[in-house]
């Protein structure tokens, strides 16, 4: 293209020249011609802008990601680059994944093997005289595999496997207090601890069912273990503009300010429950479960009053 | 390290009524922390916020915003380095009157002539809970809503932090709480850095980090690297 442009000015100027020299161009001519040669040049940038800002918008668009094959050979190189560098991300993401995937089948098979030898030693224990000792080794050797199973599902989040696992869908949230309530209510009667529900049935919001009533029940969980005896425990759901919120609220010994941050921890145990069976990793696979599904947990205590722990699920995707 | 300062030191007035704002504070931000900011009124917080966003000049000290040392800008460069790289979100939300939703979270982009990717702004207004109203004006919203047009137009231009004085000052205490969950949500999904001054501790302790002010002087800085 620009051949042709140099080539129009070049013609212009030698055929001026050329009629100059044989005298055959009076006054206005000249301007003729200068307005022509003018012209050309003008034109010319005005093409040139044009490719610019074309070029500019098509390494735009490549670095958007937007790659097609391009007969332009300025570009093309450009693109050929932007496509590996995507590519050796790619890679490396990939390889990245595999690593994870193979430590969490690791630990599963960890898991996997340890259950027959914990097994064994519960048989046998149950065989010996009863005492203090062989209550003990009883208790700790399920408290251990209590302990594996719940590595076992850390090692899985760890590794985002829980987050790709996650099939969030538009569910009712009275379905979702149904199935964590279901699962809770043993332990509850075994402390004789009633359990008020307070949920309206039109509520909906976009959450994976399984994995969040999961989440709700390690809540519960935490209200029956760690409330007094023929206590109550109130599950109460209400509807915010962009998230539904439920609540758990107990009256158990409710939770040190200075520790409220704190109980979201892996292994983490507040101070004044050391009595109690516990891990410590049921709040914190609960707050990995809500926020990778963009919902959000909260908690509000009072020493000696009790508890608040309140979900937020997104009602839209 | 997204935001860093040096010894940043502010001071009002001269003579006998000469005011220490903000006494050698040195700050360090990371990349994703969600910082809220807590002190009695008068305490410094709003001058330090003002100071990291390059809506006031310092007495002393330096603010690093990214690598870059922002008070060692002119004074046009930094009114575009602003725009381009810090969002704000103010308590009285801040919205142009006559400009529909769209409009006004889409205005700081267009000011830099970049034309607006429309599925990504649907995205944001989507995300915020506010993807219907988006022809609406500002007088029809309610507070929430108004707050949630000022967050998103914060976010427009995908701005390295989100600088917000007192964002939930003027809604109540559901509103307020809804707001600071979008904002948990934006600084947990997005990795937004936010920077939040908020006189309400129930809502600082929503955030992963909590430096508290007074007199000027930071007297604590509990937290940090993200949980």
């Amino acid at each position: 293209m620009t051949i042709i442009y140099f080539a129009a000015t070049f013609m212009i100027c030698a055929l001026y020249a050329y009629l100059c020299s044989l005298e055959l161009i009076y006054a206005e001519a000249h301007i003729i011609f200068i307005l022509l040669i003018m012209t050309v040049c003008a034109a010319y940038f005005i093409h040139e802008r044009r490719r610019r800002v074309k070029l500019i918008e098509r390494i735009g668009d490549i670095l958007d990601g937007k790659m097609n094959e391009t007969e332009d050979s300025e570009i093309s190189p450009i693109e050929r680059r932007a496509m590996l560098m995507q590519r050796n991300s790619e890679i490396r993401e990939a390889k990245l994944q595999t690593a994870c995937d193979r430590i969490t089948s690791l630990v599963s098979d960890i898991a996997h093997q340890t259950k027959t030898p914990l097994t064994t030693i519960l048989m046998y224990t149950e065989t010996l005289p009863k005492s203090n000792g062989s209550t003990a080794i009883a208790s700790q050797t399920a408290r251990l595999k209590f302990l594996i199973e719940a590595l076992t599902k850390l090692s899985k989040c760890e590794c985002g496997l829980i987050a790709g696992s996650l099939v969030p869908k538009m569910n009712s949230i009275s379905e979702l207090a149904a199935q964590a309530v279901s699962d809770i209510i043993p332990s509850a009667e075994t402390k004789q601890i009633s359990l008020d529900i307070d949920i309206p049935d039109n509520l909906y919001a976009y959450f994976d069912l399984k994995w969040t009533s999961e989440a709700l029940f390690n809540l519960l969980d935490n209200a029956v273990k760690y409330s007094p005896e023929q206590s109550s425990i109130k599950l109460h759901a209400e509807p915010l503009e962009t998230y539904i919120r439920v609540d758990i609220i107990d009256r158990g010994s409710g939770i040190p300010e200075e520790e409220l941050c704190k109980i979201w921890e892996r292994f983490y145990r507040a101070k004044n429950v050391s009595e109690v069976n516990g891990i410590g990793v049921g709040l914190y696979l609960t707050r990995e479960i809500m926020h990778a599904q963009s919902g959000r947990v909260k908690v509000e205590s009072e020493l000696d009053v009790g508890s608040k722990f309140s979900i937020f699920l997104a009602r839209t995707k | 390290m997204i935001i860093k300062t040096h010894e940043l030191t502010r001071i009002y007035g001269s003579g006998e009524n000469r005011l220490r704002a903000l006494d050698c504070a040195n700050l360090e931000v990371e990349r994703g922390e969600f910082v809220s900011v807590v002190g009695t009124s008068g305490s410094g917080k709003s001058t330090l916020l003002h100071l990291l966003g390059g809506l006031d000049r310092p007495t002393g000290g330096r603010v690093f915003i990214d690598g870059t040392d922002i008070y060692s800008l002119k004074t046009d460069e930094l009114t575009i380095f602003r725009r381009r790289f810090i969002g704000f979100v103010f308590q009285s939300f801040n919205l142009i009157p006559g400009l529909n939703v769209w409009q006004n979270v889409t205005l700081p982009i267009g000011l830099d002539n970049i034309k607006a990717d429309k599925a990504e702004i649907e995205q944001l207004l989507e995300t915020l809970g506010i993807a219907d109203k988006r022809h609406a004006m500002p007088n029809q919203l309610s507070g929430g809503q108004q707050q949630r047009v000022a967050i998103a137009r914060a976010l427009a231009t995908k701005p390295h932090i989100i600088l917000a004085d007192e964002p939930t000052g003027n809604l109540d205490s559901r509103t307020s709480l809804e707001v600071m969950l979008l904002l948990g949500r934006l600084n947990q999904d997005a990795a937004q850095t936010i920077v939040m001054i908020t006189h309400n501790e129930e809502l600082a302790q929503m955030t992963s980090r909590r430096i508290h002010i007074e007199d000027g002087k930071i007297v604590s800085d509990s937290g940090g690297a993200a949980k």
